[in-house]
C-alpha cells in the first residue's frame, strides 16, 4: 500500500511543480504562476510594421537585448531593445495574458533568430524575473 | 457582502498522484472577496468533519463573520473531479449525491441573516435551496444574486435579484442563453447573467445585452471559477456598469484559474484591477454558445475500424461539450475498403470527403499515427487557406511540414479547446 500524497486539505496539490501548466520552462511557486515562466522561442508579430524597423531600416541582429515593455502598442505586448527602448514587434495574441503579470515581473531577454527571406521574422528568448 | 452556500471538499484527478484536495463550494467565493479586500461573510453548509478546517481557512481569508448554517448529511460533500481544466466535460461525481440532505439550524439562520446586507450572493442546490429560500430575508437586501443550475420556479424566491447560471448542454437543452434569459427576466429577476465557459459571458438586464470575452491563458484548473466570477461582478458593477464589471470579472476569473496558490492568484487580482485591459482586447474571446453548433469542424484522422479511437472520441466529446459540432467524416461518408469496392464508390467518397474539407471553417488533425490521409488533409486544407490545427498528444509531429503548415500544434487537450475556441472566435 503506498499513499497518493492526498492526506491533506490544502491549496497546493502535492507535486506543485507538475501542475503548471506548459507554456514553457516552468518553475515556480506551488499551486502554478502564469507568469512565472521563460519563452524559448517567440516569433513576433508585427515586425515589419516596428518603429526598429522604421528608424535603422533593417531588423535587429541576433543578440540584442530585449524586454518586454510596460506600455501597450494598441491592445498588444510591445517588446523593445533593452538600448534604445524601439518596438521590434508584439507578442503573439495567446501572450496577451502577460498584462496581468508585467507589474510584479520583468521579462528580458534577446533575438534568437532573424529572418528577411520571404518576411521580416524576428523570434526572441524572453526570461521570467520578478521585479 | 454576503455569500451562502455548502462547502465541498473538491478531489482533482483522483486517479493521478498528482491531484489535490481543496475546499470548494462556497469557499470559491470567498477566495475572490479575499483577494478583492472587500468585507464579506459566509453563512456556509458543510459536515461536521471540515467545520474546524473551514472556520479556520476563512480566518485566514480575513472573513469578517462565519456561521455553519447547516449540517450535511447522508454525504462526505466530495466532489470528484476528474478533469479539472474543462478541455471536456469536468466529469464532476458528487459523492453520495442521492443520499445527500442538508439540516439547518433555524437558530444560527435567524442569527445570520439578522442583518442587514447589501450584497447577498447564494449559491443553492436542492438539498439546501428550501431551507435558504425560507431564511434568507431577500426583502431586507439590496441586491441579491442567485448562482444555481436549478430550474427558475425552484428559485422563485430570489427573483427580483439577478440570476446567474452556466450554460451546458444540461441547462439549454431546452433553450440557448437568450431564451434562458429571456425566461428568468419573464420569472421576475431584474437581470440574468449567462456564463459561456470560454467563449465569456452575457447579461441582460431590461432591453440591454452587455457581453465579455473570456481571457485567453493558462489554465490550471476551471473548478469555482464561475463563482469567482460573480464576487467579482457583483463587487464591481455599482462603480463599473454592467459591461465594464462583466469585463473586469471575466479577467479576474481567468486569474482564479491560472493558479491554485492563493498568493499568487492575489497577486493577479491587484494586477488587473490596478490595469484592466479594455473591452474587445484581442486577448479575449468571445463566442456566443448558440453560435458555436454552426462552426463546420473537421476532424482530420485515421478513424478507421482497425484503429484505437478513443483519443478521437475524447477530442469529439470535449468539443461537443462546449456545442460545437464536429464532424467526422467517416461517420457521414462511411468508411472504403480500396481493396473490395468500386471505383466508382471509392471517387463518390473521395469527393464527399473533399466537399467536408472545403466547406469546414476550421480543420483539427489528430496524429494518432501517421496516417497518410490525415496529414494529406492537413495540408490541403492549410493550402485552401483554412484554419488548421494538428493535435499532436503523442509528440509524433516533426516533420516541418506537420509541424508549420498548421496554424497551432497543440498537445493536450486543454491547449486543443483554447486553440479551437481562438479560431472560432475570429471567423
Amino acid at each position: 500500500m503506498g499513499s497518493s500524497g492526498r492526506d491533506r486539505i490544502s491549496d497546493y496539490p502535492p507535486n506543485a511543480r507538475d501542475a503548471l501548466p506548459a507554456a514553457g520552462s516552468a518553475d515556480g511557486p506551488a499551486g502554478g504562476d502564469p507568469c512565472a515562466v521563460d519563452f524559448d522561442e517567440v516569433e513576433l508579430e508585427d515586425v515589419a510594421n516596428s518603429e526598429y524597423l522604421a528608424v535603422h531600416g533593417s531588423l535587429p541582429p541576433r543578440g540584442t537585448e530585449v524586454e518586454l515593455s510596460g506600455d501597450l502598442h494598441g491592445s498588444r505586448l510591445a517588446i523593445v531593445t533593452v538600448a534604445g527602448g524601439e518596438r521590434i514587434g508584439v507578442l503573439p495574441v495567446r501572450l496577451n495574458y502577460l498584462r496581468a503579470c508585467v507589474e510584479h515581473n520583468h521579462y528580458v531577454g534577446n533575438v534568437t533568430t532573424v529572418s528577411t527571406s520571404q518576411l521580416s521574422a524576428v523570434w526572441v528568448h524572453l526570461r521570467q524575473e520578478q521585479r | 457582502m454576503l455569500l451562502v452556500g455548502q462547502v465541498l471538499v473538491d478531489v482533482s484527478r483522483p486517479l493521478d498522484p498528482d491531484g489535490g484536495l481543496r475546499l470548494g463550494g462556497v469557499v470559491h467565493a470567498a477566495r475572490m472577496a479575499w483577494a478583492l479586500g472587500i468585507e464579506f461573510s459566509v453563512a456556509y453548509i458543510a459536515p461536521s468533519y471540515i467545520v474546524e478546517l473551514t472556520d479556520r481557512y476563512l480566518d485566514g481569508l480575513g472573513c469578517s463573520r462565519y456561521w455553519h448554517l447547516g449540517e450535511v448529511v447522508g454525504s462526505p460533500n466530495v466532489i470528484l473531479i476528474p478533469e479539472p481544466t474543462e478541455a471536456g466535460a469536468q466529469g464532476y461525481d458528487l459523492l453520495l449525491d442521492n443520499d445527500r440532505r442538508v439540516v439547518v439550524d433555524k437558530d444560527v439562520a435567524v442569527e445570520a441573516f439578522r442583518s442587514e446586507w447589501s450584497v447577498a450572493l447564494v449559491f443553492p442546490d436542492r438539498t439546501d435551496v428550501e431551507a435558504i429560500s425560507t431564511h434568507l430575508p431577500t426583502g431586507r437586501i439590496e441586491d441579491v444574486y442567485v448562482d444555481s443550475a436549478l430550474s427558475l420556479d425552484q428559485i422563485d424566491r430570489f427573483s427580483g435579484g439577478t440570476f446567474i447560471t452556466s450554460a451546458s448542454q444540461d441547462r439549454c437543452a431546452n433553450g440557448d442563453p437568450p431564451s434562458i434569459a429571456s425566461a428568468a427576466l419573464s420569472a421576475g429577476f431584474t437581470a440574468a447573467i449567462v456564463k459561456e465557459n470560454r467563449g465569456g459571458t452575457r447579461l441582460w438586464r431590461g432591453g440591454s445585452i452587455a457581453q465579455a470575452g473570456a481571457t485567453l491563458g493558462p489554465v490550471v484548473h476551471s473548478v469555482g471559477v464561475g463563482d469567482a466570477f460573480d464576487v467579482a461582478f457583483a463587487a464591481k458593477v455599482e462603480a463599473l456598469g454592467d459591461q465594464r464589471a462583466l469585463n473586469v470579472a471575466s479577467q479576474l476569473a481567468w486569474a482564479y484559474a491560472s493558479t491554485t496558490n492563493p498568493t499568487t492568484f492575489q497577486r493577479l487580482v491587484t494586477s488587473i484591477l490596478a490595469n484592466p485591459a479594455e473591452d474587445n482586447d484581442s486577448g479575449q474571446v468571445t463566442l456566443s454558445w448558440e453560435d458555436r453548433s454552426a462552426i463546420e469542424i473537421y476532424l482530420a484522422a485515421p478513424d478507421f475500424d482497425w484503429v484505437d479511437t478513443s483519443l478521437l472520441d475524447t477530442v469529439e466529446q470535449a468539443l461537443r461539450y462546449h456545442n460545437f459540432s464536429p464532424t467526422r467524416p467517416i461517420r457521414v461518408n462511411g468508411q472504403v475498403d480500396p481493396r473490395r469496392d468500386s471505383a466508382a464508390h471509392l471517387r463518390t467518397t473521395f469527393a464527399a470527403d473533399m466537399e467536408l474539407v472545403e466547406r469546414c471553417d476550421i480543420l483539427i488533425a489528430v496524429l494518432l499515427h501517421d496516417d497518410p490521409g490525415t496529414i494529406a488533409e492537413l495540408g490541403w486544407a492549410a493550402a485552401r487557406g483554412k484554419r488548421v490545427v494538428l493535435y499532436d498528444p503523442m509528440h509524433r509531429a516533426e516533420n516541418l511540414m506537420l509541424t508549420h503548415l498548421p496554424d497551432d500544434v497543440v498537445r493536450t487537450a486543454n491547449e486543443l479547446t483554447a486553440a479551437v475556441y481562438r479560431h472560432a472566435s475570429a471567423l
